[in-house]
C-alpha cells in the first residue's frame, strides 16, 4: 500500500495495523467492512441486470427458479434475479448507513459539546433530556417515529437518526467534561481565548476521535436496525431492494422458494458480522489492559 | 442482603420521573410533530366526523400545555385511544396480549440464563485459545445476526422442512376444546399444571420452544461471554487460592463462591440485552403468530393503526424502564458492597 | 535424633510471566523440626514467599516445579493427586496469607467462610463448625466472635481481618502454620499484637510455625530458628539468638547492619549497595557476589554449598572451610 508518508499514517495505526493482521478474526472484520463500502458505492455501476435490480420490470417466466448458475442467489416472484437485487441492497444499506450515522452525528455532537462546555445547569439539562430519549429500547422510538412519519427510505433515516443521537450526546459530554478539566485548556483560557475558539480548536478535536470511531462502528447496527424498520413494513418500500425488505417479500413464499429471504438476510449478516468484529477489535485495542495481551499471545 | 427502604424510594420516585419523561417525549411525537394529529389518530380510512371526533378528543384547539395535561390525564386514567381495527381500547388489548409476551421473554432469558451460564463456565475452566474463540465468535454472531431472518429459517427448517414443531399461535386449538382448557393467570404454563392438563402443557412448550429459542440466542451470547470474563477474573482472586489452601474442595468454590461473584454480571447482560430483545420479540412473535404485544405491535403497524402503535410503544418503554429498576437492585441486594 | 517434620530438599521453583520465566528458588534445602518455630528473612524476591506457598500447596497456577520435594513426615507433598492432596491443605498444614482483606470472599459473611472451611475440612454439622468458629475467633483475640461472624469483610478493620485469618487457619488445628508476611501491611501497634498472639497460639496449640518475614527483628522475636534467604537460595540457616549475634554469611552481616539503632548516632542509613541478580536466567556462581564487600573470584563462579559450620548452624559461603 503505497500511501504518502503523511501524518495519518502515525505509530497508532501502523500498531493497529499490525496487530490486527496477527488476530485474524478481526482482519476478517476488516475485509467484510471494506467489501461492503467497495460495494455499496460501485454497485449501481455493476450489475448485470439493473431492471431486475431496480425492480422496474418483471417477467413471470422466470418466477422462483432456485439458485443456479444464471441465478446464483434464485429469483423472485415477479421473476426478478435475487443476485442483482442483493448487490444493489448494498448501496441502499450504505446510504441508510451514513446516512444515519451522520445526522445522528450532525444533531448529538453540537448538542453535546454545548452541555460540555456549559456545564453546570444547561449541562445537566441537556442531559436530561437525552436520558429522557435513552429510556426507550434500541429501535423502539424509531418505530414511533416511522409510523408518525410516515414510510419510505428518508423518514426511515430520520427516524433512526432522531433516536440515535442521544447517544452521541452523551459521549461527546463525557468526554468534553474530562478535555475540559486538563491543563491545556486552561493555559488557552489564561492566554485569552475565546470560548468559541476554545471550543473548537481545542476541545474539539480531541473529544471528538472516539465518538467518531464509535460511530463508524455504529454503521452496522444502524445497518440492522434499518433493515428490522423494512421488515415490519415501515421502512424503505418497494421495489427498493434493501435487504430487509427483501427478506420480507420472501416471507409469503417461503416454503417454495427458500432463497429470497435467504441470501438477503445472510447479506445483512456478514455486514453487520463486519462491523461487530473491528468494534471488538477496537474496543480491545482502545483498552491498555487489553492490548498487551494481544500483543503477547498469538490469539485465532 | 442490606437493601435500605430510603434506596427503594429513591429509585420508585426516579421511576416516575422517568415514566414523566417517556410521556413527554410520546406526546411530542403523536402531537407536536405531525402537521395534522387528528388524521394520524383516526385512521387511513376515517370520516369526516370521525376526524372531528378525534380532533375534540385529542384537544387540538388547545395550547400546547394543556393538551399535555389531558394526555397524561388520560393516560392514568387508562384512556389509551380505541384501536380502529380491533375497535377495542387500545390499552385492553395490550394488557390481554401482554401475559403471552411475558411468558415467552421469559422463558427464553431462562434458557439464555442457564445455557450462557454452563458455557461460561466451561469456557472459563477450560482456558484454551479454541473455547475462547468459539464463544467470541458465538456471541458477537448472536449479536450480528438479523432476529427476523433467523426466525424464518428455524421457522423453515424446524417446521416446515423436519415437521418437528408447530410453526405458529401458543397452543392447539382442539387440545384446548377437547381437555377443557382455560386461561387464568394467562401464563398458560402455569395455567396448565393448576388445571392438571398435562397434555396442553406439553403442547404450549412445542409451540414454545423455536421462538424462545430465536429469542434467546443474543442473551444467551452475551451471558456466556460475561460469565467466562467474570469466572476467569475472579478464578485468580486471591480469595479464590485461600479458600482453596485452607481446604474447601475445589467443586464448592467453583460453584459456590465463585458464582455468586459471577451473578452480578449474568444479571448486568441479562439486562443489557433485554433491551434487543424485546425489540426481537416484535419480529418473533410476528413470524411465529404468537399472540402477544409484539405480534399487535406489528399487525398495528400494517394497517396504520396509530394508537395502537403508540400504546404499544409507551407500555413497551414502560416495561423497559421498570426492568432496567429490577436490575438494578437486584445488583444491590447481591453485592453488598454497592453502597446506597 | 528425631525426623524433622517437614523437610525441604532441594527446592526449585519458576515462574511463568509473559515477560519470561522468573527463577523463584534454587536448590533450597532445610528441615523443620516438630514444634519449631522457622523463621524464613529475606528482601523481596529472596524466594521466601515462594517456599511459604509450596509447603501450603498454594502457589500461584503460574508456578512450576522445576525440582526439589517437601517431604511431610515422609509424603512428598508436591506429587500428590486431587484427592490426596485434601487430606493436607487446610487441616494438616495451614497458612495465613499477607493480604488480610484480599483473602477473604466479599461476598460471604465471614462466618460462611469460616463454617464452610470447618465443614469440608472436620467434617462438621453447621452448628458444630460455628460453635467452633467462635471458640478460635475468641482465641484470636476476638471477643465479639458473634458480632464477628456476621460480618462482611469490608465491615472489618486490617487488624481484626488479620486475627480473622489466623482464627480460620488455626481452626483446623494443623500440625504447621506458614504465615506469610501476616504483619506487614499492619501498622506498628498492630504488628506487636499479632505477633503476641502468634507465640501465644504456637504454645496453645503446639503449632510448628513458619515465619515468612522481611524483618529480622520481628523474626528474632518469635522463632527459634531463623533462614535468611537471597535471590532464592538459603544462605544462611542457624538458631536465631545466633543468627542474630554471630551472623556469618555477609548478607546476614549487612542486613544487621542496615537496621537503625538508637542508641548509636549515625550520619546516614545503611544500605547494601547494588541490587538482586535477574532472576529470569539460572544463577551462576553465589548470587550476593556482585554486593559483598569480601567477594573472591571463586564466588563469582562456583555456588558455594550450605555447610554446617556451627552445630545447628550452615552458611552457604568460601569465607568457611569445612
Amino acid at each position: 500500500m503505497d500511501r504518502p508518508k503523511g501524518e495519518f499514517m502515525t505509530s497508532e495505526v501502523r500498531t493497529m495495523f499490525m496487530l490486527m493482521r496477527r488476530n485474524v478474526v478481526s482482519m476478517i472484520g476488516f475485509i467484510i467492512v471494506i467489501a461492503f463500502l467497495i460495494m455499496g458505492i460501485i454497485s449501481p455501476y455493476i450489475l448485470t441486470k439493473p431492471e431486475d435490480a431496480w425492480g422496474t420490470t418483471y417477467d413471470v417466466s422466470k418466477r422462483y427458479l432456485p439458485p443456479s448458475l444464471e441465478h446464483p442467489f434464485g429469483t423472485d416472484e415477479y421473476g426478478r434475479d435475487m443476485f442483482n437485487r442483493v448487490i444493489l441492497g448494498a448501496r441502499f444499506s450504505l446510504i441508510i448507513a451514513i446516512g444515519v450515522v451522520g445526522l445522528a452525528l450532525v444533531i448529538g455532537v453540537p448538542l453535546g459539546l454545548i452541555a460540555g462546555y456549559s456545564g453546570g445547569r444547561t449541562g445537566t439539562a441537556l442531559m436530561r433530556i437525552t436520558d429522557m430519549f435513552l429510556a426507550f429500547p434500541p429501535l423502539l422510538l424509531a418505530i414511533a417515529l416511522a409510523a408518525t412519519l410516515g414510510r419510505g427510505l428518508e423518514n426511515a433515516i430520520l427516524a433512526l437518526a432522531i433516536s440515535w443521537w442521544p447517544w452521541y450526546a452523551r459521549l461527546i459530554y463525557v468526554q468534553v467534561n474530562t478535555v475540559k478539566s486538563m491543563p491545556y485548556v486552561d493555559a488557552a483560557r489564561v492566554l485569552g481565548l475565546g470560548s468559541f475558539t476554545i471550543m473548537f480548536r481545542h476541545i474539539l478535536p480531541n473529544a471528538l476521535t472516539p465518538v467518531v470511531i464509535q460511530a463508524s462502528l455504529d454503521m452496522g447496527s444502524a445497518v440492522l436496525e434499518a433493515a428490522g424498520l423494512s421488515f415490519l413494513g415501515i421502512g424503505v418500500q418497494p421495489p427498493t431492494p434493501e435487504w430487509g425488505l427483501l427478506v420480507s417479500q420472501g416471507w409469503q413464499s417461503i416454503n417454495v422458494a427458500w432463497w429470497i429471504s435467504f441470501f438477503p438476510g445472510l447479506a445483512i449478516l456478514v455486514t453487520v458480522l463486519g462491523f461487530n468484529l473491528l468494534a471488538d477489535f477496537a474496543r480491545e485495542f482502545m483498552d491498555p489492559r487489553l492490548r498487551i495481551t494481544m500483543m503477547t499471545k498469538e490469539v485465532v | 442482603m442490606p437493601l435500605s427502604r430510603e434506596y427503594l424510594i429513591k429509585r420508585l420516585i426516579l421511576l416516575i420521573f422517568v415514566v414523566f419523561g417517556v410521556l413527554v417525549i410520546t406526546f411530542t411525537i403523536t402531537r407536536v410533530v405531525p402537521a395534522r394529529p387528528e388524521l394520524l389518530w383516526a385512521g387511513p380510512h376515517a370520516t369526516i366526523e370521525q376526524i372531528e371526533r378525534a380532533r375534540k378528543e385529542l384537544h387540538l384547539d388547545q395550547p400546547i400545555y394543556i393538551q399535555l395535561g389531558y394526555y397524561l390525564l388520560d393516560f392514568i386514567r387508562g384512556n389509551w385511544g380505541v384501536s380502529w381495527r380491533t375497535k377495542s381500547p387500545v390499552l385492553d388489548d395490550l394488557l390481554s396480549a401482554l401475559p403471552a409476551t411475558l411468558e415467552l421473554i421469559i422463558f427464553a432469558f431462562s434458557i439464555a440464563a442457564v445455557l450462557g451460564i454452563l458455557l461460561g463456565i466451561a469456557a472459563a475452566l477450560r482456558r484454551n485459545r479454541m473455547t475462547d474463540s468459539v464463544i467470541r465468535v458465538f456471541s458477537v454472531l448472536g449479536a450480528s445476526m438479523p432476529v427476523f431472518w433467523l426466525a424464518l429459517i428455524i421457522l423453515l427448517v424446524f417446521s416446515s422442512w423436519l415437521g418437528w414443531l408447530p410453526s405458529s399461535k401458543r397452543v392447539d386449538e382442539m387440545l384446548v376444546i377437547s381437555t377443557g382448557f382455560h386461561p387464568i393467570t394467562g401464563f398458560y404454563l402455569i395455567d396448565s399444571l393448576i388445571q392438571g392438563d398435562f397434555p396442553v402443557f406439553v403442547d404450549v412448550l412445542k409451540h414454545m420452544i423455536l421462538p424462545a429459542a430465536v429469542l434467546s440466542l443474543y442473551p444467551m451470547g452475551l451471558c456466556a461471554r460475561m460469565t467466562r470474563a467474570m469466572m476467569v477474573d475472579i478464578l485468580h482472586e486471591p480469595f479464590m487460592r485461600s479458600a482453596l489452601a485452607w481446604g474447601i474442595p475445589r467443586k464448592l468454590i467453583v460453584y459456590k463462591y465463585a458464582l455468586k461473584n459471577a451473578v452480578s454480571p449474568v444479571i448486568a447482560s441479562l439486562g443489557l440485552s433485554f433491551g434487543y430483545t424485546i425489540i426481537g420479540a416484535f419480529m418473533v412473535e410476528l413470524i411465529f403468530v404468537w399472540p402477544g404485544i409484539g405480534l399487535y405491535t406489528a399487525m398495528s403497524l400494517l394497517s396504520f393503526d396509530y394508537p395502537a402503535i403508540m400504546g404499544a410503544v409507551i407500555i413497551v418503554a414502560l416495561f423497559y424502564s421498570a426492568i432496567n429498576l429490577i436490575v438494578d437492585l437486584i445488583h444491590a441486594w447481591i453485592d453488598p458492597r454497592v453502597s446506597l | 535424633m528425631e525426623e524433622a517434620l517437614l523437610q525441604i530438599k532441594d527446592l526449585s521453583i519458576v515462574y511463568e510471566t509473559p515477560l519470561g520465566t522468573i527463577h523463584a528458588t534454587t536448590g533450597v534445602t532445610f528441615d523443620v523440626k516438630r514444634g519449631e518455630s522457622v523463621g524464613l528473612v529475606g528482601e523481596s524476591g529472596s524466594g521466601k514467599s515462594t517456599v511459604g506457598l509450596a509447603i501450603a500447596m498454594a502457589l500461584p497456577p503460574n508456578a512450576r516445579i522445576l525440582n526439589g520435594r517437601v517431604l511431610y513426615e515422609g509424603t512428598d507433598l508436591l506429587r500428590l493427586k486431587e484427592e490426596e492432596r485434601k487430606r493436607y491443605s487446610g487441616r494438616e498444614i495451614s497458612i495465613v496469607f499477607q493480604d488480610p482483606a484480599a483473602t477473604l470472599n466479599p461476598l460471604f459473611t465471614i462466618g460462611e467462610q469460616m463454617t464452610d472451611v470447618l465443614m469440608s475440612n472436620l467434617g462438621l454439622t453447621k452448628e458444630e463448625a460455628l460453635n467452633r468458629a467462635r471458640d478460635f475467633l475468641k482465641k484470636a483475640g476476638l471477643p465479639d466472635s458473634e458480632r464477628i461472624l456476621r460480618s462482611f469483610p469490608h465491615e472489618l478493620s486490617g487488624g481484626m481481618l488479620q486475627r480473622v485469618n489466623i482464627a480460620i487457619a488455626t481452626s483446623t488445628e494443623p500440625k504447621i502454620l506458614v504465615a506469610d508476611e501476616p504483619t506487614t501491611m499492619l501498622d506498628v501497634m498492630l504488628q506487636a499484637q499479632i505477633l503476641e498472639l502468634f507465640d501465644k497460639l504456637k504454645r496453645e496449640l503446639k503449632l510448628t510455625l513458619i515465619f515468612i518475614t522481611h524483618n529480622l527483628g520481628v523474626a528474632s522475636e518469635i522463632c527459634d530458628r531463623i533462614i535468611v534467604m537471597y535471590a532464592g537460595t538459603v544462605v544462611e540457616d542457624g538458631p536465631a539468638d545466633e543468627v542474630i549475634s554471630r551472623p556469618m554469611h555477609p548478607y546476614t552481616a549487612s542486613l544487621l547492619d542496615c537496621v537503625p539503632r538508637t542508641h548509636i548516632k549515625a550520619k546516614r542509613l545503611r544500605s547494601i549497595p547494588g541490587s538482586l541478580p535477574d532472576l529470569s536466567k539460572p544463577l551462576v556462581g553465589c548470587p550476593f557476589a556482585d554486593r559483598c564487600g569480601e567477594a573472591k573470584d571463586v564466588c563469582r563462579q562456583t555456588k558455594p554449598d550450605l555447610v554446617e559450620i556451627a552445630p545447628g548452624h550452615r552458611v552457604s559461603c568460601f569465607k568457611y572451610k569445612r
